[in-house]
């Protein structure tokens, strides 16, 4: 009997793919050993000469090989060569290259060599990195840690790291990072990719390429089959067969690269970092089907769907029936229903913290370890909703810190969280039960990251994460001001929105007495009388602090004068935005929205002598204002002032607007009241 | 060890989850003055260690430790290190809710094993095992049993039941259990009771312990809390290791132990040694030889952290450094030591704890409590000490991280305690000249020139080895202005004992000035405000602390734009009190505001009793840089 020939099993190369050399004349030379006199000389780099550090060149290359046992293999090559400039450059010759591992297959690093060299009395010096001095670190069951640092690093060294990694993690073929912390003069990558092996790829960032071509070249294998009959007398044939196939070939390199540097207000470096990313679409070997993997949303959605750890867990009904009984026998309405479901998961798993979009334990565990990741937890409450008879699905996405997720592009391995939807009477609901204090339909702040994914299979679609909510906070103050310049307040801060959660969270974490002892250092300049909270246990979304306090140090007041800050010194103090220009985008997360409403009386032998001036501006296109308001009537004041900011997001074209509209606003909260006293 | 542990996880599988059964440790017993500002009470803790040879001993541990609250959480948690001298025989654990009731055992998939490398070090041969427990509910109560095995190890374990603020503890008990050829060494300190010795079978077993130890609160500007709670300390009385043996009783021998593991470790290659005499050849000084050879090592080694071998505590030998140009500090220290050797230049290795806060280690009890190896450098006039990991740290200068303290000098014709040079009021000196022009449009351009001595220095010490854009990045983080433009910035510096670093600033600062009206408002106190105020306590308890002197001294001339008169300008103001003292001038001349303020803050050890004191003069002051000048056009 012949065994049907399967591709994956038994077959060995004979020839390896030819390989491919490009010959491109302005490219540096990238022989190791080979470092140029001119290099060492350098003392810095002419194209920014603040630089610590800069990579000469550093060139990857991802090939495949093939390994009886294994099957194929990914081999990844790289080369760098650093050209060190100032002693704050030293931590750039410090490696950690982290490798997996997970049941018997690994990533391994080989062919590790490095050389450091200087220049001394005008001669190359040459020290190697010794095996002694590279560090295999197991870092826990999954996870290895290869760790060195170049010898002899000086003001002035050259070194240069050559490895590979041979890696069985097919779907893991290595990114490329063209920007780093220090300004790299080239950066280059290739990947020659057998034709049965699709990878969708994706360049991001803002530098453009210098080179990027690509070319398909054939090539032929001998491949050794291995047939074996089984019978009495068990007999093994080999024969030989040509197999021809395209090998893809693309090539990559950007030049005079910038170093990054990140900003604050900014969403993951990730998004902004020039970088290109691979993605296993499908694989197709001869006489089989083509194996999808992803290609396309649909493709993401089937194969979700079909996974256990994800649409299998929500076949698991019976799991919740108590609660499911319960519920029903308890709710008096469909949305009672909804958010008892909601507040039963929120309160009974703890999130452990991990951001996954499949389940590593099945839910029965979840439930009684009462722990889970994100996944576990908002799995839990799909399952529990349908069971309650909502139409509850998953809608997967990325957070802010992971990247931004792209619709054109799909991708099942930038997914790293999952929530809740469930459309009920017309509306849409997006629940996500990993903290306890998060008010019904409302989105933790690290989703707020464009769209997420519906994982349904009749009506896949895009769900927007950004709703109405805002960062919402309120200053209300009652101020009696005396004839010696004594102030006594009584203030009331409230908010709503991502600040109310945000405060309560705190609250929470922090216990009240620590809370208290926080808040009362934000009001050291103030004797405190009183201090009371407002709905800071509760998930209404909404809080109160209240303070009944005096002061003496805030206002000056000379013989017949009282000068006094509008906003006695409780109004921000500091511009956000410090630097001069910016590179990436300003993202405040969500639209936000500060009101203060302050209201002075003054002693009846005193008379307003100046007060701040009325101010409105705005931000262009309506994508911000500030409205500063103060009245004057007998002996009260009343300052009104509003800052609000709609939209969520600034290029970086809006940054010297965005920047002096915070100026305005802040030397606004910094002016002066006087009095005087009557004559 | 492995196939133990597994042994008793078996055991606890067999017994499957029978969660009936005894009440232990409920909450509701908890006596209310030990929930008292506790977020951790510790219901039990149970020490035992027993010394079994001069190079062998065992600990075992039993605690239980109730969580209060989520803030805690972590301390349900338990990790153990481990490494060659050290392992791991068993670890067993169990949860038990508010009531008593036990809902979980640590089965042996809880218990991770994991690489344990500090943030400082590129490599450490350590690893740990963790037992995470995740609880919704709290309190919750944590019982842990283990048993930790030591060889080689000359530092023994330090008791001490309140180590932490906001912990409590019901009962604790620490036993050293010792023989009369392995004895050992303590020292008692904050006890309620003093030691029981028990003779049973050949054996002293010695015994401390205390009860209903209540919650500690952190306090602004205290000692740190090893000084005022129990604790005892032990140590070996005799070291074996490998073929040394030795008393180890006093400092002397503490520094013949780290002699024994730096000897013969200073050999260094002929051509080092002749570049190191060709360094040299030409310098009369001693101290510009030592000056130099620092200055070779600075520019020809790095710091990174290695730990592996005997417990991290013996160097590489100096020609590991001399071929890779990288080692910790006690490997640069002796790659020091040996350059300076060639020269004919005697110097120390030093053991310091080291720290900005850092407690003074305890005098009178020679043990192992050292984080960190300097180097000592005695010259004619003064000793030198040398910090060798740091590429750029001037030379000689101890910063705040090893000054003032008792170190150990490591000396083979006799090693002492010596005490670190203390920074004066006059050497930790900031002063600051300004010229501020204001100009009709109320926009300031400042020219300010900066002065940073002594520890004054570390203030701007990172500053200086960074590239100018750099240096405005993140001076526009740190200057305490709004809104404002460095149009340029430019540093100096003198590395020396008593270092200094001059800065040059130029500002530009729209908006200032703030006006309304025909008024005018500028803020005399340019960029130096004090605004900390300690937080208001109903009942301080502990000393008030100030590790350091520092004074500052600004002078700053305000440009006023033509057409304005004073309305206010402030009163001159000088306050003095036992912490510090400070005064504010100014006065306006010739279309000129001149602000000159000093603010001096004196090192001492205050009573409790002063504490409103203390606020009182820092609102004072706060409110003083505060002040602002007031004009009216004419």
């Amino acid at each position: 009997m012949k065994n049907q020939h399967s591709f994956c099993q038994i077959w060995i190369f004979l020839i390896l793919m030819g390989c491919f050399i490009s010959g491109f004349s302005q490219s540096p030379v990238m022989k190791f050993g080979k470092v140029g006199i001119a290099d060492l000389k350098m003392t810095k780099y002419e194209i920014d000469t603040s630089a610590p550090a800069v990579v000469l060149f550093d060139k990857g290359k991802t090939t495949f090989t093939y390994n009886q046992e294994k099957g194929f293999q990914l081999n990844y090559e790289r080369h760098v060569r650093v050209k060190i400039l100032k002693k704050s450059g030293y931590d750039n010759a410090t490696f950690k290259i982290n490798l997996y591992q997970k049941d018997d297959n690994s990533e391994k690093i080989t062919a590790l060599k490095g050389r450091t060299y200087n220049l001394v009395d005008g001669k190359i010096v040459e020290d190697k990195l010794s095996d002694n001095a590279v560090f295999n670190e197991q870092r826990d069951k999954n996870h290895k840690i290869t760790t060195f640092t170049m010898p002899n690093i000086r003001e002035g060294s050259v070194f240069e790291v050559k490895y590979e990694i041979a890696s069985d993690f097919l779907f893991n073929l290595q990114d490329w990072s063209f920007q780093y912390s220090i300004p790299a003069k080239w950066s280059e990558y290739e990947t020659t990719i057998p034709e049965f092996f699709v990878y969708y790829q994706f360049a991001k960032g803002y530098i453009p390429f210098f080179i990027n071509e690509s070319d398909s070249k054939s090539a032929s294998i001998v491949l050794t089959y291995k047939d074996r009959t089984v019978g009495r007398v068990t007999k093994t044939d080999y024969y030989n067969e040509t197999v021809n196939f395209f090998n893809k070939y693309f090539h990559w390199v950007c030049k005079d690269v910038p170093a990054f540097i990140e900003e604050p207000y900014m969403t993951a470096s990730d998004n902004f970092i020039s970088k290109i990313e691979f993605e296993l679409a499908y694989t197709q070997f001869p006489q089989q089907p083509r194996k999808l993997y992803t290609t396309t949303w649909e493709g993401i959605t089937k194969n979700l769907l079909d996974d256990k750890d994800f649409g299998g867990q929500l076949e698991k009904g019976h799991l919740v029936k108590d609660q499911v009984a319960f519920i029903n026998a308890t709710a008096k309405s469909s949305e009672e229903k909804m958010s008892m479901a909601y507040d039963y998961v929120k309160n009974n798993v703890r999130w452990n913290n991990k951001y996954l979009i499949y389940t590593s334990d099945n839910l029965r565990t979840v439930l009684n370890n009462k722990t889970g990741n994100v996944a576990e937890i908002n799995l839990l409450l799909i399952l529990l909703l349908n069971e309650l008879g909502f139409n509850a699905d998953p809608v997967v996405l990325s957070t802010r810190e992971n990247g931004m997720l792209y619709p054109t592009h799909p991708s099942l391995t930038k997914l790293n969280y999952l929530i809740c939807r469930v459309v009920f009477n017309g509306n849409e609901y997006l629940l996500d039960a990993t903290d306890p204090m998060l008010p019904f339909n409302m989105l933790p702040l690290r989703c707020m990251n464009g769209q997420g994914r519906l994982i349904n299979k009749n009506n896949p679609q895009w769900v927007d994460l950004l709703r109405n909510e805002k960062y919402i906070s309120m200053q209300n103050a009652q101020v009696t001001i005396s004839e010696n310049g004594e102030i006594s307040c009584t203030l009331e801060n409230s908010g709503s929105g991502y600040t109310a959660l945000e405060v309560k969270s705190n609250y929470k974490k922090e216990g009240k007495e620590a809370f208290t002892k926080k808040r009362k250092e934000k009001l050291k300049d103030w004797e405190i009388d009183e201090i009371s909270f407002e709905s800071m246990d509760s998930t209404k979304n909404s809080y109160k602090e209240k303070y009944v306090m005096n002061n003496q140090e805030i206002a000056i007041a000379s013989s017949n004068m009282i000068y006094l800050n509008v906003l006695l010194n409780l109004g921000d103090k500091e511009n956000p935005f410090k630097l001069e220009k910016r590179e990436y985008p300003v993202d405040f997360g969500c639209p936000l929205k500060d009101t203060y409403l302050f209201t002075y009386q003054i002693p009846d032998n005193y008379v307003v002598e100046l007060l701040p001036q009325n101010a409105r501006v705005s931000l262009p296109d309506d994508a911000g204002f500030f409205n500063f308001n103060i009245i004057t009537n007998e002996n009260k004041i009343v300052v009104t002032s509003q800052l609000s900011i709609n939209n969520h997001m600034f290029v970086p074209t809006d940054y010297p607007n965005l920047k002096e509209f915070f100026n305005m606003v802040i030397s606004k909260y910094a002016e002066q009241i006087v009095l005087k006293k009557k004559a | 060890m492995q196939k133990y542990i597994f042994g008793i996880l078996l055991l606890i599988t067999a017994a499957g989850k029978v969660l009936a059964g005894d009440i232990k440790y409920p909450f509701f017993s908890i006596k209310p003055e030990m929930l008292a500002h506790a977020d951790v009470v510790v219901r039990l803790e149970e020490v035992q260690f027993e010394i079994l040879s001069a190079n062998k001993a065992v600990m075992k541990v039993h605690q239980v430790i109730t969580i209060i609250n989520e803030k805690a959480k972590n301390q349900a948690s338990l990790v153990l290190g481990y490494d060659r001298d050290c392992k791991i025989n068993y670890i067993k654990g169990y949860v038990y809710n508010q009531f008593g009731m036990e809902t979980d055992r640590v089965k042996s998939s809880d218990i991770k094993d994991r690489s344990w490398v500090s943030g400082y070090s590129l490599y450490e041969d350590g690893r740990c095992k963790q037992v995470i427990i995740n609880t919704l509910e709290y309190p919750v109560t944590v019982e842990y049993e283990y048993e930790l095995e030591y060889s080689n190890r000359p530092s023994y374990p330090q008791w001490q039941p309140l180590s932490n603020y906001n912990v409590s503890a019901e009962e604790s008990s620490f036993s050293v259990i010792c023989n009369d050829k392995n004895t050992f060494r303590y020292k008692e300190k904050n006890l309620q009771q003093p030691v029981e010795i028990v003779q049973k079978d050949k054996k002293q077993i010695y015994t401390w312990k205390a009860k209903n130890l209540t919650a500690q609160v952190a306090e602004a500007l205290a000692p740190e809390i090893d000084e005022f709670t129990p604790t005892v300390f032990t140590s070996a009385a005799s070291i074996s290791y490998e073929d040394f043996n030795s008393n180890f009783t006093s400092w002397e021998d503490l520094a013949k132990w780290r002699l024994y593991l730096i000897k013969d470790r200073q050999e260094l290659p002929a051509e080092t040694q002749a570049k190191i005499k060709e360094l040299v050849r030409n310098i009369p000084e001693e101290k510009d030889k030592i000056k130099a050879i620092y200055e070779y090592l600075q520019s020809h080694t790095r710091y990174v952290g290695i730990q592996i071998g005997i417990g991290g505590w013996q160097p590489f030998p100096a020609e590991y450094v001399d071929k890779y140009g990288y080692g910790d500090c006690k490997a640069l220290v002796n790659y020091t030591l040996a350059l300076l050797k060639i020269v004919g230049i005697d110097s120390y290795y030093t053991l310091v704890n080291a720290g900005k806060y850092a407690s003074d280690i305890p005098s009178d009890f020679p043990c192992e409590t050292f984080n960190h190896i300097i180097l000592c450098v005695p010259c004619k006039k003064d000793t030198i000490w040398l910090e060798c990991t740091s590429q750029t740290a001037p030379f000689g200068f101890q910063g705040n991280f090893t000054d003032d303290r008792n170190v150990l000098v490591v000396n083979p014709a006799g090693s002492k305690l010596v005490r670190t040079h203390a920074y004066s009021l006059k050497e930790n000196l900031l002063t600051r000249t300004a010229t501020v022009d204001i100009n009709q449009s109320f926009t300031a351009d400042a020219k300010v020139y900066s002065n940073y001595h002594g520890l004054k220095y570390e203030k701007v010490e990172e500053l200086l080895e960074m590239t100018i854009e750099e240096q405005k990045r993140e001076l526009a983080k740190t200057i305490d202005l709004t809104g404002f433009e460095i149009y340029n910035v430019a540093y100096q510096k003198k590395k020396d004992i008593i270092p200094w670093a001059g800065e040059e600033l130029f500002l530009h600062i729209p908006r200032y000035a703030s006006s309304s009206g025909n008024r005018l408002f500028i803020p005399l106190n340019l960029m130096d405000k004090q605004t900390y105020i300690p937080e208001k306590l109903e009942n301080r308890t502990r000393d008030i602390l100030f590790h350091r002197y520092e004074c500052d001294i600004d002078t700053i001339v305000y440009l006023i734009p033509l057409g304005y008169q004073p309305e206010h300008i402030p009163d001159n103001i000088h306050l003095k009190s036992v912490f510090g003292e400070y005064s504010a001038q100014t006065f306006f001349k010739d279309g000129k505001v001149v602000y000159i303020r000093s603010n001096a803050l004196f090192k001492g050890r205050y009573p409790a009793s002063a504490y409103n004191d203390l606020i009182d003069f820092c609102k004072k002051v706060a409110k003083a840089d505060r002040e602002k000048a007031v004009f009216i056009k004419q």
